[in-house]
């Protein structure tokens, strides 16, 4: 075994040319060989996980519900796909109306502090929450909702909760007001909450969810990513972002939970129809808050669009040029979900990460591992609502 | 046996007694020769096949990656919740595999969604949790569990630039060349952190003070 040439390296990091720390070989070092011994008790020996779920190809986050939906629906034998379109305006006295069911048993529900009702019956330690009941939590109140085996939701005080459907594909709850906390393991089976500002779809993730009592809503995702539903917008929210929702105009822009006042700010602005907070929002914007940008996109006009993009560009994304670039700028929906999957490595990486390129051969001298997450100095993911 | 001290984790070389026969230990698990670890073109030909839906794919990308992984996440959590976070990170790559857009980066890019995992798993552990003690336990191996873990504390207590390259040598029996290959970084970065680390990592484990190689090597 060669080593790969020294010649950059200096003359403290040149090793012999037999190294048992570079590649296992003899002559063996033992202190290295010792060390391996003891923390072999550490290594990785699991098996891959059964992947039994894997999404097919080039399927759209957006649609994956929808194809879910399909799938079952052509076994079934119907004769069209069924997605139903997000409630935006709900059934003021009892929210929408609870459909169909595969699995009628209901879901469980645990009090854990306070006064949790299922209707008008006291939940006194365990419960069942059926489709078409209601869920009230008291003022100091915390309930636990079991998404069948998918999840589960913490209910926080002074919370109301209907649960709509439950199905093998599907299970949809509607958030009146109050707040919850949920944890879905599995994206495939489709978990949306319905709010009156707009409709929250699951995609296996971890979020906070809370609904005031004007009806406005907002969403801090943890871990994976939900798809937050309007009637004109839909915006892609994922772990380390939130996003505000108002009744009736559906959620705002997306934003990192450690976005600079300035994005905080413009992008209030912007949703509040200020569409001056542009330039501001463009020139506050750090690499982590393409994802703001990237949801600005279909809000604004194709001119606007251009000066989005060359800011993006600006701030390190490889946004595409051509045809491509045309497409977005244009609006179609396909190129703008695409420039998401471009754009990743920037919004996903935290401040000071960086990812080495394949052919970067300086890279990896230079890159270092993030920072531990409890020096991130991360704002607590509910810290505050959107519009505050 | 190891021994730590109450406070400054000092915990002695575990050196081999002077006259011992330099062997190479018995290993875990056989070592993948580093001239037949996988090309990135063949990682980017699974990434496609694992597009299409195909789990065998998914499954040799977990066989080649898991212990990369595994490393990453030993370095920021307790060991006692690495193998769930791992088995997390694979369950998000393939779920948001359509994203990466260069699939010979597999490597690096499933290491970022490592670190973030690691992240979002500590925004949401509830503020009751308490962090897992990785030093509890009842399986008859506790005492060598124990050891292992005291030496993987001083390591945590590196340099950050140093961790994980470590972890994924020692801990996960990774080689250099493997170590450059699966996570993106130059052979050169690689050996510079081997060694360095090493360096460090032995005079943590000798006590905290300096002493050369030749010191500490019988």
């Amino acid at each position: 075994m060669t080593h790969p040439s020294d010649d950059r390296l200096p003359d403290r990091d040149r090793l012999p040319d037999r190294d048992y720390l570079w590649d296992r070989e003899d002559p063996v070092d033992p202190n290295v060989a010792e060390l391996e011994d003891v923390l072999a008790e550490l290594r990785y020996d699991r098996s891959a996980p059964t992947f039994e779920e894997l999404p097919k190809a080039k399927r759209s986050w957006l649609y994956a519900p929808l194809a879910a939906a399909a799938a079952v629906a052509l076994v079934a034998g119907a004769a069209a796909l069924y997605w139903p379109k997000p409630q935006t305006a709900p059934q003021p006295e009892g929210g929408p109306a609870p459909a169909a069911t595969i699995a009628a048993e209901g879901w469980n529900v645990t009090t854990k502090i306070g006064v949790a009702r299922v209707g008008n019956e006291r939940v006194r330690e365990k419960g069942k929450l059926a489709i078409g009941d209601w869920i009230d939590t008291s003022s100091g109140a915390v309930a636990i909702l079991e998404v069948r085996d998918i999840g589960t939701l913490d209910i926080r005080p002074e919370t109301r909760i209907r649960l709509i459907r439950s199905t093998g594909i599907e299970q949809r709850i509607y958030l009146d007001r109050g707040k919850i906390d949920a944890y879905i393991k599995v994206r495939q089976r489709g978990f949306v909450v319905e709010t009156p500002a707009g409709t929250v779809v699951d995609l296996g993730c971890a979020y906070t969810l809370e609904v005031l009592a004007d009806g406005s809503a907002a969403v801090s995702v943890t871990s994976g990513a939900v798809a937050f539903e309007g009637s004109k917008f839909t915006s892609y929210v994922p772990a380390g972002a939130r996003v505000g929702a108002k009744k009736g105009r559906g959620p705002g822009l997306v934003r990192q939970f450690d976005a600079p006042a300035g994005v905080t700010a413009s992008a209030i602005q912007f949703d509040d129809g200020d569409e001056a907070a542009v330039a501001p929002l463009l020139g506050a914007a750090r690499p982590r808050d393409v994802l703001t940008l990237y949801d600005l996109l279909p809000r604004v006009d194709a001119q606007t669009r251009r000066r989005v993009l060359a800011r993006m560009s600006d701030l390190g994304a490889k946004v595409p040029k051509g045809q491509a670039l045309e497409a977005i700028v244009r609006g179609e929906k396909t190129a703008h979900e695409e420039l998401l999957g471009v754009i990743e490595p920037l919004w996903t990486a935290g401040p000071d990460d960086m990812v080495c390129a394949p052919n970067d051969t300086s890279c990896g001298a230079r890159a270092e591992p993030p920072p531990d997450p409890s020096s991130r100095g991360e704002v607590a993911p509910d810290s505050g609502l959107y519009w505050q | 046996m190891l021994q730590i001290k109450a406070e400054g984790a000092r915990v002695p070389l575990p050196v081999r007694a002077p006259g011992a026969p330099r062997t190479a230990p018995a290993r875990a698990a056989p070592m993948p020769d580093p001239d037949d670890s996988t090309p990135r073109h063949i990682d980017a030909a699974l990434v496609e096949r694992a597009r299409t839906g195909d789990r065998h794919a998914m499954a040799e990308l977990h066989r080649n990656y898991a212990r990369m992984v595994h490393a990453i996440v030993l370095a920021r959590s307790p060991a006692s919740e690495a193998e769930d976070i791992v088995q997390d990170v694979f369950v998000q790559a393939m779920t948001r595999l359509d994203s990466l857009s260069k699939p010979s980066s597999f490597g690096s890019w499933i290491g970022t969604i490592a670190r973030n995992a690691v992240t979002d798993h500590y925004r949401r552990r509830r503020p009751t949790e308490e962090l897992g003690d990785d030093h509890e336990s009842s399986a008859p191996s506790a005492a060598a569990r124990v050891q292992a873990l005291e030496v993987l504390e001083v390591i945590r207590g590196l340099p950050e630039t140093y961790r994980e390259t470590l972890i994924m040598r020692l801990v996960e029996g990774m080689t250099g060349p493997e170590i450059a290959e699966r996570s993106g970084m130059t052979p050169g970065s690689v050996r510079i952190k081997l060694h360095r680390g090493m360096t460090m990592l032995r005079e943590q484990l000798a006590g905290g003070t300096h002493r050369s190689e030749d010191e500490v090597t019988p």
